[in-house]
């Protein structure tokens, strides 16, 4: 009797806990998040464009990259009143109070860690972190691994950020991390990044140690993202193929360009 | 819902077999408290997945920890055979125990939802906690309609009951002891994996 009386509680405050965290769950009627459109969701992140198939990358348009200082959208001011026709001072129309909110400072996160014991880089010359840092403003750095399908699904959104801001900076390393032994096959990897359409620096890290050490803690995700700035701090970080995580990730990356 | 949905949409990736795999094979074993262990299994992975992310447990699977796992992943199937009934001490315990060991090993490919609960959980413990339940009843959906199937279909109750459908279960809580003590365990799922897939 006394372990059905347990049971019961038990049960009870499991399901306590899952009824509280379900209602803020934002129910199952986004078609966006259910299993069927997970492919999807990554495609129209946050616009669609294929990435080029070749190691080479060719620089695309300005459109995106011409990032714009969000206080110059500041309208403190009102039109100025027709001296002939003046404007009685009941109808006069009240000073206009900026609304638009500038965006908050991107906080430091920590220091960046090394890429070390690495098996060796795909897609560049460059043999390290350091050197690619070195060379570009921003690093957009992703452990991923080309059986994870949730990896998968960001690389147009990282092709996107790939095509608009490379010519201003930005270069993204994939930190190549296999879970299983077949991912841990270079040529594997060579031919899986030209059908995915990788064409950013990859790093192998054939035995994960990178993969671990950036991700103390007993913990490892696929994909995790990170943008490190120019001073090597963690200015972004990231678990997950959410289409809001990489929409967040391009607005970061933007910003931190106009801050710069 | 949604993380549920996600939850139940991760099963057929080779990550979430990691954990799958062990939780059938528990069920098979588990003759008298199918339901039970199933039950908890979800509990222990969801704790522990949950505790991880929130930094609340990082011991690394290194080491005297590598003996340690493989004892609970053997002893948990012995135990999980010779419980007698559905409210055993030993069937709750088998499988709060078996989950959060796969709880412990799960290195997991992320969606979004489970993304936003593994990103959250430092600042929304109860409610990351509540979620990381949902979607493993979600990814572990396999395990519980194994488990509910003889109640629902009693006529399946004959076969799951017979020796071999146990022995099959405990073949694979072997592999899995096995492998884990030699490292092993991911590269056999994922070999599996690839050959039941084409990859």
């Amino acid at each position: 009797m006394v372990r059905y009386l347990a049971l019961g509680v038990l049960l009870a405050g499991l399901a306590a806990i899952v009824w509280t965290a379900v209602r803020g769950d934002g129910g199952g009627d986004d078609p966006a998040t259910s299993p069927a459109a997970a492919d999807d969701r990554m495609a129209a992140a946050p616009t669609t464009a294929e990435p080029a198939a070749e190691t080479t990358v060719a620089a695309a348009g300005d459109s995106k990259a011409a990032v714009v200082d969000a206080t110059d959208s500041v309208d403190g001011t009102s039109k100025p009143a027709d001296p002939v026709t003046e404007v009685p001072e009941t109808t006069a129309p009240e000073p206009t109070v900026a609304t638009t909110v500038p965006p908050e400072p991107i906080e430091v996160l920590g220091t960046a860690d090394t890429l070390t014991n690495l098996d060796g880089w795909l897609n560049t010359d460059a043999t390290s972190l350091e050197e690619i840092r070195a060379t570009n403003r921003l690093t957009v750095v992703q452990f991923w691994t080309f059986g994870c399908r949730n990896c998968k699904n960001t690389l147009d959104a990282l092709g996107q950020l790939y095509t608009d801001f490379r010519d201003h900076g930005v270069e993204i390393v994939g930190v190549h991390s296999p879970e299983f032994s077949y991912e841990a096959d270079v040529d594997n990897i060579i031919e899986a990044a030209a059908d995915l359409g990788v064409v950013w620096p990859i790093a192998l890290d054939t035995d994960k140690r990178n993969f671990h050490r950036w991700q103390p803690g007993n913990i490892g995700y696929w994909p995790r993202v990170y943008v490190i700035d120019g001073d090597n701090q963690i200015r972004f970080d990231r678990t997950g193929d959410g289409r809001a995580t990489y929409e967040k990730l391009y607005e970061t990356v933007e910003q931190l360009l106009a801050q710069a | 819902m949604a993380t549920f949905l996600e939850g139940v949409g991760a099963i057929g990736v080779a990550c979430t077999l990691v954990m799958l795999v062990p939780a059938v094979a528990l069920v098979l074993v588990a003759r008298k408290a199918r339901l039970t262990v199933a039950l908890f299994y979800v509990i222990g992975a969801a704790l522990l997945t949950w505790a991880r992310a929130a930094g609340h447990w990082d011991v690394e699977l290194t080491g005297t920890a590598v003996p340690v796992a493989t004892v609970l992943a053997a002893g948990v199937f012995v135990i999980a055979y010779l419980a007698k009934g559905p409210l055993s001490l030993s069937a709750t315990g088998a499988g709060v125990v078996a989950g959060a060991l796969a709880g412990w090993l799960w290195q997991p490919c992320v969606g979004p939802k489970l993304g936003e609960i593994l990103n959250n959980t430092g600042t929304e413990a109860a409610r990351t906690l509540g979620l990381m339940l949902v979607y493993m009843l979600g990814a572990l959906l396999p395990a519980l309609l194994l488990a509910i199937l003889p109640h629902a279909l009693p006529a399946t109750k004959r076969f799951l009951d017979r020796l071999p459908v146990a022995a099959v279960g405990g073949a694979v809580g072997a592999a899995y002891a096995i492998t884990l003590a030699t490292g092993r365990y991911d590269d056999l799922v994922g070999e599996l994996y690839r050959i039941a897939t084409n990859a």
